[in-house]
Order: structure tokens, then sequence, then C-alpha cells
């Protein structure tokens, strides 16, 4: 099947590459950006040999010959080869092939470009976004999930003062700013050895976490659509380029709070309250992503680009589609989804600090996590990725 | 551009005792005003040290002073300040232990390096100068916590088993969000604070080996306020250390009585005071060095020591001293080299030598000084007298001065009078406005400034710390004198010490220049005065003393240091350049270099001393003073046999090892 590349390509030029941007060229690439062009390695993650490596990005990517990219080049020399040593052949068969998978949850056939469109297309249509300028609700199969509702432009006056605080720490968040403009899972992959040789079903599963993050992301967005810092002010001047569409909710905000989710749920079993909350070494390990992401979230609102309410809002949203999809991956009959959560934000009195976002904070505004324990679903193409990921985080016992 | 000089006029604001910089920050920084962009400058009250009292509860009567400090830190005017501070300890200290004081910036006082095995804090209390003021409380500005509350705080602040120390700092006024003058440097990931109290009195939590240190070296720390309001130029450094070091004394004795340990004696107190200033009379008798001198003093009287350190200063190489013998005829002229671009205004002082008595009220400064900004106009020649001043104004803006020369008169009369014979010396201040100010609109001329000096007798001249007033922010611009026959580097490109090193043990050579710019003379203003101890930095790699740090004035003036004390490491790696120790987070480590760095390990080597001291049953001298840093330092270096020698000017006595006992292991 013909594939072009979009989302995170290759790198540029030839031999070892980290390209950025636009990739084009062959060679051994780690590339993010629009990329187009061949080479091994696909989308984010590593690309090495032909290609192994989860893509992140929508739509398709080149996929590599045995021993280089492809191209009309190649092409041309594999139709004179073929021509070449053939010979006479009538057209019979000589093998007989075995089936690629044993059952429709063994997708290990796939490259994994291909199990992420796979996946995607199986998963996004159970999140469904509604909504009306001014307000946005999430449901997962036609259950409420969060409705957001865009606050005043007053709240957001009072926010601005925030975004000037954190200001002064731009120096200080340079070099993550800048990466987590592009790459997320580097920072989760902290926490736990993240690769296609080691916890690769984790990394699959966060990656199509995030995938479904921004799926959800965008209509919810558009529905509560808001200025960003720089149109209330021209001293914002963000250290990276304003994204055009809504500064509410964040989008990383959303899509690091689920990687978190998610992350703690399959290291620990535990949900997001629980991880929060407690002392034991568990809560320790499952707090850790949720630490990331509170950093990566307050970055933005460092950089300029966003305030400390979009945050807020998205670590709300973020949440309950991580647990939505482990509830989906451990479904053994009928789910009982979690209550509706409402978000929305009011001015501070002119004494009081504005409003901030602490994980306390987060921690107090989720609904109640959804039971532990619950086994995955080996049935189902998720359920059999997730019981896999989930696997891979078994201790010793003591 | 038409600029003049003005003729000398009465200086309004020497009779109301604000300093030259007091004067010209309210002239070109808040315009005249006692308030501007969320920053005050109005009258805090003045320490009872300031005024030559004892330590103790309340203040220098009604005398206050001009310092600036957001208003949000200040005690509202129809609030009072509580006579004595509501000593809240989860802890109490026991007999055996000495107070370890820390006078910094943004001190992270839930790391874990401070902690006890408990997890309860090691800090006893804790003055955040820049915090907001709570009504019921003790301080006269800022915010005090005590153990108690601190520990409370801490406790709040645990998430997921583990102290959100981001929340933590919140909640104790450490970082203030909701203000834009506000320090929120803790949230960054190393502070010079949390660095220094970490070498001066860290411990790992998992080292059995140090519970008995930890145990019995409990903190007292104050956070000075961020650079917002120390000023750019450290212009009231003093005003706030001097409060600092009161507080600091006070709570210990507080302390020590509150525990019901008696009326007399206390905790010995070993302070840290990593800060300096580059331009001063460096003759022992700046206002803060007279008050550690009464404190120090007092405290020996008292049968409880108290040692002060301090940085021997990072200047050697920033080109801002001169010091030299004015010829007899022609005078000398120094160029004043001032970047444009710079958001911050530039200081030089030009002190005569020392004159006999007290030299009464408006003495003459025996210099004449020309003064002129690049392309003119010269100044006529100037003569001043103590309690006036010049200006130079343009006269399409004559609002907006762009450069004023204070004279004030200096002598080494203590506060409380008393002392030895007085003398007296008289300084120029050269002040000049931001070259250019932040609408950009306009500004000081930029370049090649010259003075030039004439007259009988030695000249100092110093050129003032400038500093940028955000963190990381380039926008303070250091300015420097220079001449003619100065060389920054040597044929090989290798900046040019005072001394050279060599590597086969033959006494180091004078490298340092010809007058009139000197690298010798760049010791910390504040740090002239023998009674506290002034410390500076090598590389313990091959023992060389570090290039930055500062040298003692050839010819020291009045009491002034003919040297620091000793020399600890501000290096201590192969591979990477400073010390190691904490990141502003637990867990966190970060280099770095300086000798406010060095300062610490002193810091460190003393207090655990004192607990030596303390267990001999307190015979003898206590450790800290210049003769146990003299005995330490020739043992260690004959322990380290190091390839070169060191001149005393540069290294005091010369290099101590630094006390390996709880530091950060790599």
């Amino acid at each position: 099947m013909p594939e072009s590349g979009q989302g995170q390509g290759q790198g540029q030029g030839q031999g070892q590459g980290q390209g950025q941007g636009q990739g084009q060229g062959q060679g051994q690439g780690q590339g993010q950006g629009q990329g187009q062009g061949q080479g091994q390695g696909q989308g984010q993650g590593q690309g090495q040999g032909q290609g192994q490596g989860q893509g992140q990005g929508q739509g398709f990517a080149k996929t590599a010959h045995a021993g280089s990219g492809g191209g009309a080049f190649l092409t041309a020399s594999l139709v004179t080869t073929h021509d070449g040593v053939v010979g006479y052949w009538d057209g019979r068969p000589l093998r007989d092939p075995a089936p690629w998978a044993a059952s429709d949850t063994d997708l290990g056939y796939l490259g994994g470009g291909t199990r992420a469109v796979l996946l995607d297309s199986l998963l996004h249509p159970d999140f469904v976004v509604t909504g009306q300028d001014g307000w946005a609700t999430t449901s997962v199969r036609g259950h409420a999930l969060v409705t957001l509702h865009r606050p005043s432009k007053e709240v957001f006056r009072q926010q601005l003062q925030m975004v000037r605080a954190y200001a002064d720490l731009r120096s200080d968040r340079i070099a993550e700013t800048i990466n987590q403009t592009f790459d997320l899972l580097s920072y989760f992959g902290m926490v736990g050895h993240l690769s296609a040789s080691r916890n690769a079903a984790t990394l699959e599963v966060l990656s199509t976490t995030l995938r479904t993050a921004i799926h959800v992301e965008m209509p919810v967005k558009h529905f509560c659509r808001s200025q960003r810092p720089i149109d209330y002010a021209p001293q914002i001047q963000p250290m990276i380029q304003t994204p055009d569409h809504s500064s509410y909710p964040s989008g990383h905000a959303i899509e690091v709070f689920a990687a978190a989710t998610v992350m703690a749920r399959l290291m620990t079993g535990m949900g997001p309250k629980e991880a929060l909350d407690g002392n034991g070494a568990s809560n320790q390990t499952a707090a850790m992503p949720f630490r990331i992401a509170h950093r990566i979230a307050t970055n933005r609102t460092i950089a300029g680009v966003h305030f400390p309410v979009d945050s807020a809002s998205g670590a709300v949203l973020g949440c309950a589609i991580g647990e939505a999809l482990y509830l989906i991956a451990t479904e053994n009959g009928p789910i009982d989804w979690p209550q509706p959560r409402e978000v929305s934000f009011q001015t501070t009195a002119e004494s009081a600090a504005p409003f901030d976002l602490t994980l306390g904070w987060l921690r107090d505004a989720l609904e109640p996590d959804a039971a532990s324990g619950r086994h995955a679903n080996a049935g189902t193409i998720w359920g059999a990725l997730w019981g896999k990921a989930a696997g891979e985080w078994a201790e010793e016992s003591a | 551009m038409s600029l003049t000089w003005s003729d000398w006029e009465d200086d309004p604001s020497e009779p109301l005792g604000h300093s030259p910089y007091i004067d010209w920050l309210k002239t070109v920084v808040f315009d005249g005003q006692d308030e501007k962009d969320g920053l005050s400058i109005a009258p805090l009250p003045v320490s009872r040290l300031a005024c030559g009292l004892e330590p103790g509860g309340g203040l220098c009567g009604d005398r206050s002073s001009p310092a600036p400090l957001p208003p949000f830190a200040r005690k509202p005017d129809d609030e009072e300040m509580a006579e004595a501070p509501d000593i809240q300890l989860t802890w109490m200290p026991d007999t055996d232990c000495a107070i370890v004081g820390v006078i910094d910036s943004s001190i992270a006082l839930s790391h874990a390096r401070f902690r006890r095995i408990d997890g309860g804090t090691r800090f006893l209390s804790a003055w955040l100068m820049g915090a907001a003021w709570r009504p019921g409380a003790a301080v006269p500005f800022g915010r005090e916590l005590f153990r108690t509350e601190l520990d409370r705080l801490m406790w709040r602040a645990n998430v997921g088993g583990t102290i959100d120390e981001a929340a933590f700092d919140r909640a104790a006024g450490l970082t203030t969000f909701a203000h834009t003058r506000g320090d929120r440097n803790l949230e960054t990931n190393a502070t010079h604070g949390t660095h220094v109290a970490d070498l001066a009195a860290g411990f790992d939590l998992r080292d059995g080996g140090q519970d008995e240190a930890r145990r019995r070296l409990p903190i007292i720390a104050v956070g000075l306020p961020p650079r917002t309001s120390m000023g750019a130029n450290g212009n009231f450094l003093e005003f706030f250390a001097i409060h600092a070091v009161e507080y600091i004394i006070d709570r210990a004795d507080r302390i020590w009585k509150a525990c019901g340990y008696g009326p007399d004696g206390g905790f010995p107190i070993v302070i840290n005071l990593s800060y300096g200033l580059k331009a001063g009379p460096k003759d022992g008798h700046m206002l803060v060095e007279q008050v550690i001198r009464a404190a120090t003093r007092h405290a020996e009287q008292s049968g409880r020591p108290i040692r002060v350190i301090l940085p021997a200063g990072n200047d050697l190489l920033s080109q801002g001293v001169a010091e030299f013998d004015l010829p007899a005829k022609g005078g000398m002229t120094l160029d004043w080299r001032i970047r444009p671009e710079d958001h911050t205004p530039n200081f030089a002082e030009i002190w005569s030598g020392v004159a006999d008595g007290a030299g009464g009220a408006h003495p003459e400064h025996p210099f004449t000084l020309r003064v002129a900004p690049p392309f003119g106009p010269e100044s006529p020649v100037l003569k001043g007298k103590a309690g006036q001043r010049t200006t130079l104004t343009d006269s399409a803006e004559p609002d907006k001065p762009l450069a004023r020369i204070y004279c004030r008169k200096h002598d080494n009369i203590p506060p409380t009078g008393g002392g030895g014979a007085p003398w007296h010396r008289v300084g120029y201040y050269i002040c000049t406005a931001p070259t250019l100010n932040e609408d950009r609109l306009s500004g000081a001329p930029s370049g090649r400034w010259t003075i030039e000096i004439e007259g009988e007798g030695r000249a100092c001249a110093y050129v003032q710390s400038d500093q940028t007033l955000t963190f990381g922010s380039e926008t303070g611009l250091l300015s420097t004198f220079d001449h003619p026959d100065f060389n920054a580097v040597d044929e090989r490109g290798r900046a040019i010490d005072a001394f050279d090193y060599p590597f086969d043990g033959s006494a180091p050579k004078l490298t340092d220049q010809p007058p009139p710019i000197t690298r010798h003379g760049s010791l910390n203003a504040i740090g002239n005065h023998v009674e506290s101890r002034v410390i500076g930095s090598y590389r313990a790699t091959d023992g060389a003393p570090s290039t930055f740090s500062s040298a003692a004035s050839s010819e020291p003036v009045g009491d002034g240091r003919a040297a620091p004390t000793a020399i600890l490491p501000g290096q201590d790696g192969a591979a990477r350049f400073g010390l190691l120790a904490a990141g502003s987070r637990s867990g966190s480590a970060a280099a770095m270099q300086g000798t406010s760095f060095s300062t610490a390990l002193a810091t460190r080597a003393v207090a655990l001393a004192m607990l030596d001291w303390i267990d001999g049953g307190k015979v003898g001298d206590p450790p800290g003073t210049e003769d146990w840093f003299q005995a330490r330092a020739t043992v260690e270096e004959t322990a380290a046999a190091w390839p070169g020698k060191v001149q005393p000017a540069k290294g005091g006595y010369g290099r101590m090892a630094a006390v390996p006992r709880g530091r950060l292991a790599r």
C-alpha cells in the first residue's frame, strides 16, 4: 500500500540525521516535524533498521525496503534485477503461506505506523466532542466525561499576572520548552524505560494515548476558542511561536496528563487521585509522571503561550481521557463510567492571588478514580495491547 | 544636546543621612517619587545595630532610611510590629549546639539537605525579607517563620509521599507569584542561597555518620530581598545585611533563653554572609563593618562567640579598581567605560587618603576632579566639600539629570562614638543615569567617560557592583576603568592575575599592572575589617588561586585588610567549574563557582570545629579566629604539598582544605 508521510518524519540529508522541521532525504533519521522522505525510521521514536519505531503523527509513512529507503532509482534497479533473475515462470504458486495473525488481537505482523492507524480507527470513534461557542463536552461512548467552560475575559486578564510572574523563569526552561514543542514522550521515558526493545507495548499505549488526546483537543479548543496571552499585552513576547488554536484548554496539558494517567495505571494500577495522595512506594512511582506532566504544562505558561487555567482545564480533561482509555481496555461487561465533571473558572478577589495549577488542586478537582485492579480484556485489540503493557511493569514478588 | 555641569551646591540628601546611592536611585529610577512600577523606596526602620545599640527587641527608635522593598513586604502604617517574636519550635536545640546563620537569597527551606531524620526542618527560624508581611509579626518588614510553622507547611505540602517543594515555597512566602516584584528564583534549577546554605550546613539524611553533626548544627536563615529590592548596584546591601546580622544574634539568644538555658551564655554562632560590594572606602569602617565589629566584640565579652565569614570577592579581573599615588604634576586620567544599552545606573567612588581628626562637618576633598562624558563637555575643574553635589544635565531635558557627583565624608567613628583616634576621608561618588532607559527614548551618554584626578597623595578609585535586576537577564552591564597602560590579557591571551603561579614552587612574581588600574585592592568593600574572616578561592586540582578571587590592596588605608584570611577550594573537580552542592530542589545538584561558595566551606569548617570546642569543655579560644585559620592553613598547606605557592594579598594565610564531612556525594 503506498504510504505518504505526514506528522513526524525523517531527518535531513544522508547518513545519521536528527532532523527537525521538514525532513527530506534519506539516512537513518530520528526526524520530527513534517516528514516526507524515506530512509529508516519513521516518525518519532527510535527509527532504526527498517523503520521500526512507533510513528506518532497522522497519516502514513513511506515504508523502507530491506536495505535502504525506497525511491525511483531503487525501483528501477529492482525492475532490471527482476528481469535478470526470474526467468520463465508460468504463475504457479510455489509456497503456501501461513496466516499472519493467530487472532484479531495479534497485531505483531504490522509495523508501528500501520498499527497506529488501526488503533486510532478503533478508538477515536468512541470519543466525541460536542459544544458551542463557549463550552465543549467530551463524551466517551455517549457518556459525558468533562465539560469545559470558557472563562470570561476578566479571568484571563487576572491570569495575565501569572504569565508575567512565570516569565521570570524563561531562561531556566529554554531547552525544555523548545524540545517539548515536539517531543513529550522522552520526558515520560525518564520515569520508566520506553523503547522499541523494552516496554515497547507501554510506549505504544502512550503514543496512542497522546494521539487520542490530540483527536479530542482540537474540537474542544474550537468550541472554547480563547485568545492567547500575546493577544492581551505586547509585553508578553512569547519565547516560542504562539500556535493558531485556542489558548483554553492547553493541548499540551491534555496530552501529558492523559499520558501520566495511563502510565500510572500501567506501572502501579493506581488512578490519578490515589497517585497524588498517600505515601507508599507505589504512590511515589505513580505520582512521578504527574509531576512531569505538571512541569511540562507549566513550561507553556513560562513560555508565554498559555494561562494557568488553560493547563488546569486540560489536566482535568486529560486525566478523564486517560481513565476512559483504562476503562475501555479493561472492559468486561457494562462500564461504570464516572460522573460528568464541569470545569469553569471565576475571577478571584482583588486581594487574592490569581488561580495557579498545583497537583493538589488537580487531585481535588477530579472525579473519584475508576476501580483499580481491573483486568485487561485480552479479547479486544486495545485490551490485549493494554494487558501486554501492564505486564511489562510486573515486579518480582518480595 | 547641550550638556552642562552645575556649580557645586548643597546636597539636600546629605543632612537627611541618605547615601548618594539612595538619592541617585530615587532621582533617576524613581523619578523623585517614593513608589514606581510596583516598588516602593519609602523609608524602612533601621536596625538597632546601625544605631550602635545591642540586638534586642524593638528597633532603633524612630530612625528609618529609604530602602526599596515592594509594598506587600512592608508593614502597613496602621499596624504595629510585635515587641517580641512568638517562638514556636517543634524541637528545641540542645545546649551542645552551635547555630549556623545563613544570610543569602532564595534559600530552599524545605530542602532535604536541611532536614532532620524525622523529616522536620533544621531551621530554627527564617526571616524572609521580601515576603509579604503579616499582622503580629516581630520583624519590621518581610515575614518570619519559626520551626513549627515550617514543619507544618512541609507536612501540608506532602503530595504522594513527597514534599511538593514548589507548593511549600509558595505557602511559606519564599516565592511570590501574585506580585510582579515577588521573588521567584527558587523555581529555577539552582540558587545562590541554597547552594551556599548546603555547603555551609547541609547534610545527607541517609548518612548515619552525620547524625550528631546534623542535630547539633541548627540553622537560622535570613532571606535577603531579591535584586529588584537590593538594587542593581548592591546599594542597599548594607541596610538589609545589618538587619540580618542583628536578627540572627537576637533570635539565637532568645531561643537560648526560651529553652530555659539561663539568662547568661548562648549558642555559639557562625554567620555566613556571602555578599559583597565592589566599591567603598575599604578601610574597615563601613557601617556594616562597624556593626560586625561591635557585635563580635560584645559576643567575646558575653562568652558566647560569634564568627562572621565573608567572601573576598570575585572581582580581581573586573577592571574596577585604580589605586595609585597621584603624580606631582598633571594629575591622572582614568577612562571609565560605560556600556550602551545599560538599563541600570553606574557608580564610581574616588577616595582620598586618611586625614587626622574628625574633620568637621564638611571637609573639603583634597583632590580636584574633571569629569567628561564621551564627546564632552569636560567639566570645569571641580573641588567639592562633603555635603555638596554637582549635576550634569542636558539643556533639552533639564529635569532628567544625566550624571551627578556627590561629595561625602567618611570616618572611623562608630555609631555610638568611642573607638580609636579619629580620622576621616572624603569621597567623590560619580553617578551616571542608565545609558538607555527602559522606554528606550533617552539615556546618559555611553562610551569612554574620563575622570581626571589631581592633587597630592594616594587615590583609591572603585567601580561599584552592577548586576541585572532579574535572574538570567543581561540588561545591567558592568562598567570598567581603562587606561593605555592597562592590559587585561598577556601575550598568550590569558587573563593576567595579580601574581603568577610557577609550578616549580618558586616565589610567585607580581604580575599586577603598573598603576593606575590594579588588581590589588579588589577585595570586597564590606570585608576589609579584621574582625570577620574573609575567604578567597583556589583551584583544588592544582592549588592555583582562582583568577577571579580578589586581592587586598597593596597599601591598605586606615584599618583595611592587607590580605584575606585564607583561601578555600572554589573549584574541586577536574571536569567542571565550581563546587558541587544542592540545587533548588531536593535531590538535585549544581556546580557553582565563586568566593561565596568557598566562604560557605569556611563556615562549615568553623561550625564543625565549634562542636569540637564545645565537647572539649569550651576551653581555650573558640575556633574561627584569624589565628585559628592561620594554624589550619599552615598545617593543610604542608599536607597538601601543592606545586606552587600563593602570596598573602590573594591567599591570606594560605590554602585550607575543604572539610569533606557531610558534603554532597559525587
